[in-house]
């Protein structure tokens, strides 16, 4: 059973459009000309009640409306996150690519951007987020652990740096935070991603080898990470960090079959859910399976919905060392 | 009872959904400058905050009753213009089972309707016009020595700011000069409260608010001149509170907080100097906050700040003398969302002369601000009495009561908001009553042409995730926290 990835229906494509428009100085003069036909262009669906609202703009709106769109920085305030996040965009080898589709919130995040280099890049023709902490960019040449982030629905690549930077700074791991949007749209982009984690988690970064490999995923990104890290590449990962979300399957019914294929020699996992999450039955019958095949299982239960929940990410951290195999 | 004055705040705010009720617990800053200056007075007061009544069921008759059970015999009551009608019937039951009382009304719930209110509501003796200090003080004391003495009836003509009832005559007296120095009043009287029920702590700068604003009420009834606070009377307001339970979150809940650079300099500078990390809350207003004044502001603890835009048209925002652009909202929207850890903007919405296109403009000028990380915070116009707006479609355009949609500010908390709609209960239905009788005592409840003016815009707002619908409560950039006041 794979969970469907709820779509929210509310109309984004002006906050596309604006927001690409304020990354790239030509397609805003495209847009200030005619949002309409540079929407059309850029694959940017757009509803009549937005049409409506385009054409009943003038240039010089439209011009300031882009410019003075300040893209975040921090994702601090949810309920902007769930507004924009269909629309954040970043240009990579100058081109802008969606990032993220749909909305269902993100955990609390306990701090601001860490002070490290930040920078998009590509790997493997996946569109990444890197966060190098500053004493482990200072030596290019010592090995650092690395942790390959998912984020989950309404949320970007950047929310992982938000969740993480601070402890990624504390504790010298690197950070990449992996774009799924485009892949999560069907079963081979699902397949082709698995595959693509495990590479981005062996293959180093920057010509350094990672000195420990960790997995996050937050919400909908939780079936990717139990792929990834208990079924197909176990032994490419030392951990595993699931925000929320269930692995798919019936956990409370099937148990047996939801876990078919679970490796032998599985990573340790972290697993956090919210007694208030919707699949919060789903999540403890999972936690009960990993115990049962005798899975190295962290289980922290937030009260409330994960998506409300402060989380000690150091502690998260210190728990996946600790257990690291 | 051995109180002097019962004093009884009804300014709150409680909505209610169809599987919660939620309710934000201010201070009841008003009632407790009130409060203060009776007891500076001499006069004993038993202070009574309906927000703090644990009733599970706060909007009915019996709890009300039971609320004010052994109250003294010279009742204060304050509140809003959404529990107006409410305090109205709740009032008239008092009366009845204390036929003796005195029954005086406060706050901005009443203000400018005072006559035909006594016209209508026959249980209510008078009702206080302008600041409460000088007026409640002189009100008490006449109402307590004509007891004394056995006069009857009372005469109230020496009582400033009143309007009464002189046997079947309804008398206005002249309005007490404002308070000039407001540094020399006393603090609010937090010691007639459990504070520790109150998270965040609502102070004013200031008095009143020298802008235009067709839509406002509280410009007029300050007569749109505002008088400031000194920064070292706030800084020791702040001090006090902190000392007394801890507080460290503030909410300023007066328009005129950014009255000018200086002044706002001069307060953070107080605030910077108080020896505990304060966080706090503004307002700011679009064309008074320059990169300086915010970066100032974020500096000494600001960290959320509230703009009333009100449009993204310019012929809207002239019409309704707002003194800015959209273009200028952009702006400084923009930069604020670099400064501030919170943004939030109002947009009114629901202007009977606002055609589609205006309208349009609006909802385009939401969106880029909520692209930029702005907390949009919509508001359906209210046609409250005291505005410029209401006076001018008073008597020439149809008023439509709609059980279905209220303004945020007219929520009254007998509603129940369900899926973008509202329903009133049964048990309720009194309330309202009352209310639809009587468009000319409680406009705010009211609109202007439904079926064209207001649905079709709620229903592209809702559209946008501004409101939220039946079957998707989605809401993005928004929460319902848009009743005006800071939230904790």
């Amino acid at each position: 059973m794979r969970r469907a990835v709820p779509v929210s229906e509310l109309p984004v494509g002006i906050e596309q459009l604006l927001t690409i428009a304020a990354l790239d100085a030509a397609f805003l003069e495209h847009v200030a000309a005619d949002p309409v036909a540079a929407a059309a262009a850029r694959g940017i669906r757009l509803d009549e009640a937005e049409v409506a609202l385009l054409r009943n703009a003038t240039p010089a709106l439209l011009r300031q409306m882009a410019e003075r769109l300040v893209v975040p920085k921090t994702i601090g305030r949810g309920t902007f996150m769930k507004a924009v996040a269909a629309s954040i965009v970043a240009m990579v080898t100058g081109k802008a690519f969606l990032l993220c589709s749909g909305c269902t919130g993100a955990d609390t995040f306990e701090s601001e951007g860490g002070t490290g280099r930040q920078q998009w890049v590509t790997y493997d023709g996946h569109t990444c987020y890197l966060y190098v902490p500053k004493q482990v960019d200072a030596d290019a040449s010592m090995p650092a652990p690395i942790m390959v982030a998912l984020h989950g629905e309404g949320e970007t690549c950047l929310s992982n740096v938000q969740r993480w930077a601070q402890t990624a700074d504390n504790y010298g791991f690197i950070l990449l935070s992996v774009n799924w949007t485009e892949e999560a749209t069907s079963d081979a982009g699902v397949d082709k991603l698995v595959q693509a984690l495990a590479s981005l988690a062996t293959m180093g970064l920057e010509g350094r080898m990672p000195s420990g490999r960790f997995l996050c995923s937050r919400g909908t990104a939780t079936p990717l990470a139990y792929r990834s890290g208990l079924v197909v590449h176990p032994l490419a990962w030392d951990g595993v960090v699931m925000l929320g979300g269930v692995p798919d399957g019936d956990w409370v019914n099937q148990p047996a079959q939801a876990s078919e294929g679970i490796s032998d020699d599985p990573p340790a996992v972290y697993y956090v859910s919210g007694d208030a999450d919707p699949d919060f039955q789903q999540a403890k019958a999972c936690v009960a399976r990993l115990n049962e095949l005798d899975v190295v299982c962290g289980h922290q239960i937030v009260s409330g919905e994960t998506s409300a929940a402060i989380l000690e990410f150091a502690s998260i951290w210190l728990w996946l060392v600790q257990h690291k195999r | 009872m051995s109180a002097d004055v019962t004093l009884v705040n009804l300014n709150m705010l409680f909505v209610r959904y169809v599987d919660r009720a939620e309710r934000e617990i201010h201070l009841p800053l008003g009632p407790l400058y009130v409060a203060a200056a009776l007891e500076r007075a001499g006069l004993e007061v038993d202070f009574r905050d309906y927000q703090s009544c644990d009733a599970r069921e706060l909007l009915s008759e019996a709890s009300i009753g039971g609320f004010l059970e052994g109250a003294a015999d010279i009742l204060f009551v304050s509140c809003m213009a959404n529990l107006l009608p409410f305090t109205v019937l709740a009032l008239r039951r008092y009366r009845a089972a204390n036929p003796d009382a005195f029954i005086a009304l406060g706050g901005v719930g009443p203000a400018s309707i005072e006559r035909p209110l006594l016209e209508a509501f026959p249980w209510i003796d008078a009702i206080a016009v302008g600041e409460g200090e000088r007026t409640s003080v002189a009100l008490a004391r006449a109402v307590k020595e004509a007891r004394k003495s056995g006069s009857n009836p009372i005469d109230l003509s020496a009582v400033p700011g009143i309007v009464w009832r002189r046997g079947g005559e309804i008398v206005s007296n002249p309005r007490p000069p404002r308070i000039e120095q407001l540094d020399g009043e006393p603090l609010p009287a937090w010691h007639l409260l459990d504070l520790s029920r109150y998270r965040g702590m609502n102070m004013i700068s200031s008095r009143g608010c020298p802008y235009p604003c067709t839509f406002c009420s509280v410009a007029p009834i300050w007569g749109r001149r505002p008088l400031l606070r000194s920064a070292d009377s706030i800084a020791a307001e702040m001090a006090s509170l902190h000392e007394l339970c801890g507080a460290e979150l503030f909410l300023f809940q007066d328009e005129y907080f950014v009255s000018s650079a200086a002044r706002v300099k001069e307060v953070c500078r107080a605030i910077r100097g108080l020896g505990f990390p304060a966080r706090w809350k503004a307002f700011g207003r679009i064309d008074l906050t320059d990169p300086a004044t915010m970066q100032e502001m974020a500096e000494a603890g600001c960290v959320e700040i509230r703009y009333g835009v009100e449009s993204g048209c310019a012929e809207v925002l002239s019409r309704t003398r707002k003194g800015f652009t959209p273009e200028q909202a952009l702006d400084v929207l923009s930069l604020a969302v670099g400064i501030f850890p919170g943004v939030d903007a109002f947009y009114m919405w629901g202007f009977p002369f606002e055609d589609r296109g205006q309208f349009q403009q609006t909802l385009l000028h939401m969106i880029a601000a909520r692209a930029m990380g702005v907390r949009i915070l919509p508001s359906l116009l209210a046609l409250l009495p005291q505005t410029t707006i209401y006076e001018e479609l008073k008597g020439s355009a149809r008023l439509e009561f709609c059980p279905e949609l209220f303004p945020e500010y007219m929520l009254t908390g007998c509603e129940v908001c369900d899926g973008g709609r509202m329903r009133i209960a049964d048990e309720h239905c009194e309330v309202y009553d009352l209310v639809a009788s009587h468009p000319e005592l409680f406009p705010g409840f009211f609109h202007v042409d439904v079926e064209h003016n207001i649905l079709p815009k709620y229903r592209l707002l809702q559209k946008f995730g501004f409101y939220s619908s039946e079957g998707r409560t989605e809401l993005l950039g928004s929460d319902i926290d848009c009743c005006g006041a800071h939230s904790p």
